[in-house]
């Protein structure tokens, strides 16, 4: 008979840039009421069931890895959630969407994600999605559309932050209009981001990226 | 990575239409998602204070203290002196704390403008900290029961602390001047000699005979103190630095009279100010000569004057409060100990000027009684001898930098700072049925889908490195890594307390 282990973990944590700007804001927006787990960094790869020493040493390799310190950058953590799903899960949920999002600056788009495998159908979840563009400033507006949490952070319109913070809503749909700010471009054709999308019941992940071009610039280039 | 078709293995079963989250009591598998709502008792909100070194670098000790010759030569040096921890041109230099002296009657400094008599520097300063600290116009600063119309104020640079000074944990030292070195007086050369009401002393200088009877001391209005010749001997105690040649022969050619360190144990000492009266005939040889008449000086003084001053916080069983916060008398002590310098200030005061100062910690300033540090050593003081002449420029900031200077090579300024912590304690809770399959690619089979191994089927693994806190909105608010991945499997439950401190 031994002593079980009753040490908790503890952790120190650091606020994101988003958790930073939303605490300055004073409005409210930095109310902590939820967490996730993630195991970016992990290889599962290097799991090894054939482990000659047993199931005890399966996981050996990833236990004694080194982990990185966290990044301010919320757009560069939490990136592979844990997920509950039903023990026998075989087969993983994963979101379908277009690869890419291009498109001229002061244009709408829009995303309708599915996700695969999800209640025995290609479907859109039913909670809907998280949408987290990288840099909010390439659109002029950012609204998340349908579900039952569409009311809840679901539209950014106005973005006019100095540096690149991340903005986030909610819904099963996402639209928007690309920024049509030319300054923002300086002298380069294009700017760019990335889109994260996370399945709110699956917890399933994907990431386009994002690429507005200066209308501008290709008018003038079409005169010449 | 791409994904090809998939067989449906995944369901989400009752509940699954929820918001994506598992909340506590809910059994999460039956809902998916990524997220857990943390309850009423997952979160803990403390208060706790934490401690640091003030100086730069997180030095504990300050040995050695800078002066700008800049700021010094500029009109700021009326109203303060900035002190550095190196010589100010080093790229490191970072001001420490500043100093200025303030005085009620606006004596030390020079008129602002002549047509207005009064209004000096020092009065201003004087005014400032008794609009902050005792917020009262017509108050007087009374130090330990003493009021006291001139004192020296040190507010703590504001990069150097978070929020303000910690009680108890400092000790200051100071030392008077020339306590031990000796100071000639060139009798042969009278530049010390004073002048009116006094007659200009001339003489010769032969043989002669220097008794303690031909010596002798004056109050500065030329009145004759309590303090006799008789006295002078047993001030000048020390046997190899007595007023050398008193009671004894002065050779011929001899052209200085030496004095030195003193203990001061006499009743009656002499202070900076006084007049040294010295017989002409002990000096003129056969034709008595005028007699010579010396302003004692602080270069003059002497005596084992090495304060260490603290705060009474550690003594005191209730804290007082002003103006400015809390505030706490400084006695002569270390880090926050009291220790009487004498028999005269046992209670950790001076003996007749009150405590040596205030220590008010919420605007992090300390502020020096004048005339406590202007005592005679045997009270308790450094017979600092503040400078307090009408319309002159007296620099006595810069005089408590050489005194603190001196006294730093032998006990440093020690000061810590504090600042009370608000941290969020987060408890995160990953029950036994949650967090056991992953959305990272390297968990998944690149070609179906389905996880890597078969037997993460029914006994999936996986590896936490990583907690984040959102908000409503889902946005990330703040993040920890653990510092090795633990295990999560069907069999294991976790508790992770995450500190977020602001």
């Amino acid at each position: 008979m031994g002593y079980l282990n009753n040490q908790i973990v503890t952790v120190d944590a650091i606020l994101t840039k988003k958790g930073r700007e939303l605490l300055a804001r004073g409005d409210g927006g930095f109310v902590i009421d939820r967490f996730a787990l993630s195991d970016d960094e992990v290889d599962y790869t290097l799991y090894n069931p054939n482990h000659p020493s047993g199931s005890a040493y399966y996981g050996e390799a990833i236990e004694n890895m080194p982990l990185l310190e966290a990044f301010p950058d919320e757009t560069q953590m939490m990136k592979y959630k844990l997920v509950s799903l039903p023990r026998g899960t075989s087969v993983m949920p994963t979101i379908q969407v277009i690869n890419n999002l291009t498109r001229n600056s002061g244009t709408s788009w829009d995303l309708q994600p599915i996700t695969i495998n999800y209640n025995n159908q290609d479907a859109a979840e039913t909670s809907g999605y998280q949408f987290t563009i990288s840099d909010s400033r390439v659109f002029g507006s950012f609204i998340g559309t349908g579900g039952p949490q569409v009311t809840t952070g679901n539209s950014v319109s106005v973005i006019t932050n100095g540096t690149a913070v991340s903005a986030t809503v909610i819904g099963t749909q996402c639209n928007g209009i690309t920024t049509s700010v030319p300054t923002l471009f300086t002298n380069n054709p294009s700017l760019f981001a990335t889109m994260t999308i996370i399945g709110l019941d699956s917890g399933a992940r994907a990431q386009i990226p994002v690429r507005i071009n200066n209308a501008g610039i290709q008018a003038q280039a079409k005169s010449i | 990575m791409a994904y090809g078709d998939t067989k449906q293995i995944f369901s989400t079963g009752a509940g699954a239409a929820g918001d994506g989250m598992s909340s506590a009591g809910d059994p999460a598998s039956t809902q998916g998602g990524s997220y857990v709502l943390l309850g009423p008792g997952d979160v803990v909100v403390s208060n706790d204070s934490v401690a640091a070194p003030m100086w730069s670098n997180n030095d504990p000790s300050l040995t050695f203290f800078y002066t700008s010759s800049t700021q010094v030569s500029s009109n700021v040096a009326e109203y303060y002196t900035s002190v550095y921890q190196t010589a100010s041109t080093e790229v490191s230099a970072e001001i420490q704390f500043d100093i200025s002296y303030g005085d009620l009657t606006g004596s030390g400094s020079q008129f602002l403008n002549n047509l207005v008599t009064g209004s000096t520097p020092t009065r201003t300063n004087y005014g400032q900290y008794r609009n902050l600290v005792l917020g009262d116009e017509n108050a007087s600063f009374i130090f330990g029961g003493v009021t006291s119309s001139y004192w020296y104020a040190l507010p703590l640079e504001r990069a150097r602390y978070k929020q303000s000074i910690l009680p108890g944990t400092w000790t200051m030292s100071l030392q008077g001047f020339n306590s031990t070195t000796t100071a000639n007086v060139d009798i042969a050369t009278p530049n010390l000699v004073e002048t009116a009401p006094f007659p200009t002393a001339t003489f010769s200088v032969t043989a002669a005979t220097v008794a303690n009877n031909k010596v002798s001391f004056l109050n500065p209005d030329g009145t004759v103190p309590a303090v006799t010749a008789t006295d002078i001997n047993t001030y000048w105690t020390s046997t190899t630095n007595t007023l050398v040649n008193v009671d004894g022969t002065v050779a011929n050619g001899l052209t200085a009279l030496q004095f030195s360190a003193a203990t001061g144990t006499d009743a009656t000492p002499i202070k900076v100010g006084m007049i040294m009266r010295i017989l002409g005939d002990a000096v003129g040889g056969a034709t008595p000569a005028d007699d010579i008449y010396l302003r004692i000086n602080e270069n003059w003084m002497a005596g084992t004057s090495i304060i260490k001053l603290t705060d009474d916080s550690k003594v005191t069983t209730t804290t007082q409060f002003c103006d400015a916060g809390r505030i706490f008398q400084i006695i002569s002590g270390s880090a926050g100990v009291k220790t009487p310098n004498t028999s005269n200030n046992i209670n950790g005061y001076t003996a007749d000027s009150g405590s040596y100062g205030f220590m008010l910690p919420d605007i992090s300033t300390l502020i020096l009684n004048g005339e406590a540090l202007d005592a005679v050593v045997q009270d308790g003081g450094i017979n600092f001898g503040t400078s307090r002449s009408f319309d002159t420029k007296g620099d006595n900031s810069l005089r408590l930098v050489e005194a603190l200077d001196r006294a730093g090579s032998i006990t440093p300024f020690t000061i810590n700072s504090q600042e009370d912590l608000s941290s969020d304690f987060i408890f995160c809770r990953a029950k036994n049925s949650e967090y056991n399959y992953s959305a990272n690619p390297s968990f998944i089979s690149s070609s179906t889908g389905a996880v890597l191994f078969p037997e993460f089927t029914n006994n999936p693994t996986t590896y936490i490195t990583t907690v984040g806190m959102y908000n409503p909105s889902g946005e990330l608010l703040a993040v920890a890594k653990l510092s090795r991945p633990l295990e999560k499997n069907f069999t294991k439950e976790l508790l992770v307390r995450v500190k977020l401190d602001f």
